[in-house]
């Protein structure tokens, strides 16, 4: 019934009893009245117990129109639709805020994309003086956010994060076109190879292969999730993540269809060291695979490795631009 | 930064310098994804498929052609 009278999708009326949509009606008259601010309660002294409405359900639904008029879809001064409400509150004198539709939509149920893409500005602490004013418990009435983001916002600096996230998804498709071509090749290749294994009972699962298998299994998902950062603008994430990546390509090759060795690895219960130190991995996964001058391409491998980490431990080198690994620009889109 | 003011950025970067980090990210990234198959196929799978799962993982290296 709660689903009918507040316009959740799930809401059946058929499944309604006569005196529920009676009670329905009645919310919903309520509600578009509200919406209307034709009767909109005067502020009024708290009084009594006020019923606890969790973050997860003060965002769950969305009147089509909030208590102070503005409206799902508004443009904020942005050119932005509003699209978070919040619900009514009592301010710390007891006076009532009607529910509203805030001009930017910082928060929103976790997982969203929907955050602010800000710029964060240390400057002289005049306007943050001027932003504190405004606010009450932490959060600035006029923009309807914590007020250290309201900050930000007053300066007009911030936009949606969805929509920044979009914009680079846009811009560097084409820039990446030809990596991700090539990734996407690389993880449904590994899909192929990983369902081409016979199947076998458990019990005649070598050691290696139960390894190596779920160290692939993983491979591919960081290389997906690599991809999927680069494609958003966080290239740097993206290279952390590539660098993992190198530990778990290596130690595949090293333990190849090597038994102790993937006992070894199963065994490794040191939380202070990896199972095998990079540079030896990089060497005996070349010799393994039979590269020739394998110590010679395990150096320049290596090298490859450490500028991946530049990125994974925040080194500052990789903001200087003769540091700067270089793609092969071959590949980019015309 | 202007002299007076310290200007951070968070969320998507679309540098120049952060495209090249992607490029050398993901191109590294699938080279790692041939590493690890190259081993895995010749370790684990049956002969009989190695022959065109390894053509397949050798073409991880050809870019799309006119690139």
């Amino acid at each position: 019934m709660i689903a009918c009278e507040y316009g959740f999708l799930g809401c059946n009326e058929l499944q309604l009893t006569s005196s529920e949509t009676a009670e329905v009606s009645a919310t919903r008259e309520r509600i578009s009245a509200l919406a209307s601010g034709d009767d909109l309660p005067e502020p009024q002294p708290r009084t009594g117990a006020i019923p606890r409405v969790s973050l997860g359900s003060a965002f769950a639904w969305s009147p089509a129109g909030a208590e102070n008029g503005s409206y799902y879809g508004e443009l904020n001064k942005n050119g932005v639709p509003k699209t978070v409400h919040v619900n009514g509150y009592f301010r710390s004198n007891g006076t009532y805020v009607r529910g509203y539709y805030p001009e930017c939509a910082w928060y929103k149920p976790a997982l969203s994309l929907d955050s602010v893409h800000h710029m964060i500005v240390f400057e002289s602490s005049e306007r943050s003086r001027a932003i504190s004013k405004e606010s009450t418990n932490g959060m600035n009435e006029r923009f309807g956010v914590p007020a250290d983001v309201a900050e930000c916002l007053d300066r007009g600096k911030g936009e949606l994060l969805e929509a920044a996230e979009r914009q680079a998804v846009s811009a560097l498709a084409g820039e990446l076109a030809g990596h991700l071509a090539l990734t996407e090749k690389a993880f449904n290749l590994i899909g192929v190879a990983v369902s081409s294994l016979p199947e076998v009972v458990v019990r005649d699962l070598s050691q290696s292969r139960k390894v190596v298998t779920a160290l692939l299994v993983r491979l591919s998902n960081d290389l997906r999730s690599a991809v999927l950062l680069a494609v958003r603008g966080y290239a740097l994430q993206a290279a952390t993540l590539v660098a993992s990546m190198y530990e778990t390509a290596y130690t595949i090759a090293a333990v190849g269809s090597n038994d102790n060795l993937a006992d070894d690895w199963i065994n490794h219960d040191d939380p202070t060291k990896p199972f095998r130190q990079v540079q030896d991995l990089t060497s005996a996964g070349l010799v393994k695979l039979g590269v020739p001058n394998a110590d010679a391409q395990a150096k320049i491998e290596y090298r490859t490795y450490r500028q991946l980490c530049l990125a994974k431990h925040v080194n500052p080198l990789l903001t200087d631009p003769a540091w700067l690994p270089h793609g092969r620009e071959k590949y980019r889109s015309p | 930064m202007d002299g007076k003011n310290i200007v951070l950025l968070n969320g998507p970067d679309l540098s120049e310098a952060a495209i090249r980090v992607a490029w050398f990210a993901l191109e590294h990234g699938a080279g790692l994804a041939f590493i690890a198959l190259a081993s895995f196929i010749s370790n684990h799978v049956p002969d009989e498929r190695k022959v065109d799962l390894m053509k397949q993982t050798e073409a991880i290296g050809c870019w799309p052609e006119g690139t």
